[in-house]
């Protein structure tokens, strides 16, 4: 089982310079460094052993990106666009941000960076972006013929490389919200007020018993739990409950609603990830998006028992099998000569000639992406207040050539010296 | 892991009663559904005290 932290034989220093000031740019690394052996604060949130490791794993990077995530905390903008890419092994972060503020001190006490309980959430969320790189990280070291890092992405090994793509999907969703967060209170680790649990999950353990009622060997503390979700993933089936069963318990009709609803979108943006990131142009409809993956072949098998019973060591005991640090994989960029989708597609690194206004128009999905990265790319309170009262007009008319001209002086936020052209902006 | 043989997909959310509103699959949200909801809210905004506001550059920067 997870176990706690005990820091009552230290005692925490405050860092030298102010809390909440920006740091000097190299002194993330000391910071992070320093967090392995340091003395915490009893709230820290680097007390949560997974947080602390995350934290200190200079593989992993932290990277600034030029978003004002008020925008998000204030819900003017719904969706979150600081983006998120796996290849690139890192943890994007807004320029505005509680997340930002908190790294000044962060074996210090979060509550004054925790307003609203945003912090919190960005924290975790950093956690699960790890996990997604540490499950490619893994995969390529338990299976280095499937070259999951570099190989081609074509319309032949599409489905391979999504499959792979969902079992770093489990992995961050097992062993963050399953393993870790449906088992403990964060408060035990540090106590902040937090209101948080499960990020993406809505499994009680505590339910357990009502779920038993259905399916008398229903488990989901064992490595083989991972198979469960990493198959449903894959193929939209849930095993082990009915349609009737969800008719008869609320308890198991709220958690698995929430289940089935966020992974059967899983293989549409997987796929249309993958087919942006191609070199060639792979055909998708709407069908082919969304169709199960195969999971028989035996290698498929023996992959996901391999790395779920690797997550239950990492995340349950701390144990980790040491995998090589790769370089960041060049190898999977979009090509530029593809139109592109602002889905996936890093507004803050293109330009206004990139933006294809009649595209949008005929592309609801991606407009609202696009939208959104705009808006983000604002600090908060420079957008006049007549500005603000036509972001509904520029959402319901979908004209980029109208957003473009109505945004051309206003003050935007700079890049982040490290921020990729490809992002996950989608979610 | 199963022993049930039991399975149950996203599909079978619409045998539900109210498939289509708090039982069944969710329309997914409007941004400007939401942002019209916010919009009055919008001219008390607080401000964030002691960040920078930096210059635009180049196009989007």
């Amino acid at each position: 089982m997870v176990e706690l932290v005990d820091t009552s034989a230290t005692e925490y220093r405050p860092p030298s310079h102010h809390r909440g000031t920006a740091i000097a740019a190299g002194e993330l690394d000391d910071i992070r460094r320093a967090a392995r052996d340091c003395a915490l604060h009893r709230e820290s949130l680097l007390n949560i052993p997974l947080v602390r490791r995350v934290f200190c794993d200079l593989n992993f990077r932290l990277v600034e990106r030029g978003i004002d995530s008020q925008w998000s905390y204030a819900k003017m903008c719904p969706i979150s666009v600081t983006g998120f890419n796996p290849f690139e092994r890192s943890y994007f972060y807004g320029t505005r941000s509680h997340f930002k503020d908190w790294l000044s001190d962060p074996a210090g006490s979060p509550r004054a960076f925790n307003e609203g309980d945003f912090l919190v959430k960005e924290v975790l969320f950093m956690v699960h972006d790890y996990l997604h790189a540490w499950a490619y990280l893994t995969i390529e070291d338990l299976r280095p013929e499937l070259h999951v890092l570099d190989a081609p992405i074509t319309t032949e090994c599409l489905d391979d490389l999504a499959f792979c793509h969902l079992l770093t999907e489990a992995t961050a969703v097992v062993g963050l919200d399953y393993w870790t967060l449906c088992c403990v209170c964060l408060n035990d680790f540090c106590p902040i007020g937090t209101l948080h649990g499960p990020q993406t999950v809505s499994y009680q353990e505590a339910h357990l018993p009502e779920y038993r009622r259905f399916n008398p060997s229903f488990t989901v503390q064992a490595p083989e739990f991972f198979d469960t979700i990493a198959s449903f993933y894959a193929t939209g089936e849930f095993p082990g409950f009915d349609i009737s069963d969800l008719q008869r318990s609320p308890q198991l009709l709220s958690w698995l609603r929430h289940e089935l609803t966020y992974g059967s979108a899983q293989r549409e943006v997987t796929r249309r990830w993958l087919a942006y990131l191609a070199k060639d142009s792979i055909a998708l409809d709407s069908k082919r998006l969304k169709a199960p993956l195969a999971i028989d072949a035996p290698w498929k098998q023996q992959l996901m028992s391999e790395l779920g019973a690797r997550l239950w060591d990492f995340v349950k005991s701390g144990k980790e099998t040491p995998v090589t640090a790769l370089p960041v994989a060049a190898d999977r960029k979009a090509s530029t000569a593809k139109p592109r989708d602002w889905r996936f597609t890093n507004l803050s690194v293109s330009s206004f000639q990139e933006v294809d206004p009649a595209a949008l128009a005929a592309d609801p999905d991606s407009f609202k992406y696009f939208f959104g990265q705009v808006l983000g790319s604002v600090p908060f309170e420079a957008l006049p207040a007549p500005l603000v009262k036509m972001i509904p007009l520029m959402l319901r008319e979908r004209n980029a050539e109208l957003v473009l001209h109505i945004f051309r002086n206003v003050d935007k936020l700079a890049a982040g010296a490290h921020e990729p052209r490809d992002l996950m902006v989608v979610n | 892991m199963s022993q049930t043989g039991k399975k149950v997909t996203v599909e079978d959310l619409q045998k539900l009663r109210g498939a289509c509103g708090s039982a069944g699959l969710q329309r997914p949200s409007s941004i400007g559904d939401t942002l019209r909801l916010r919009l009055d809210a919008s001219a008390e905004r607080p401000a964030r005290d002691g960040l920078a506001n930096p210059r635009a550059k180049g196009d989007f920067q």
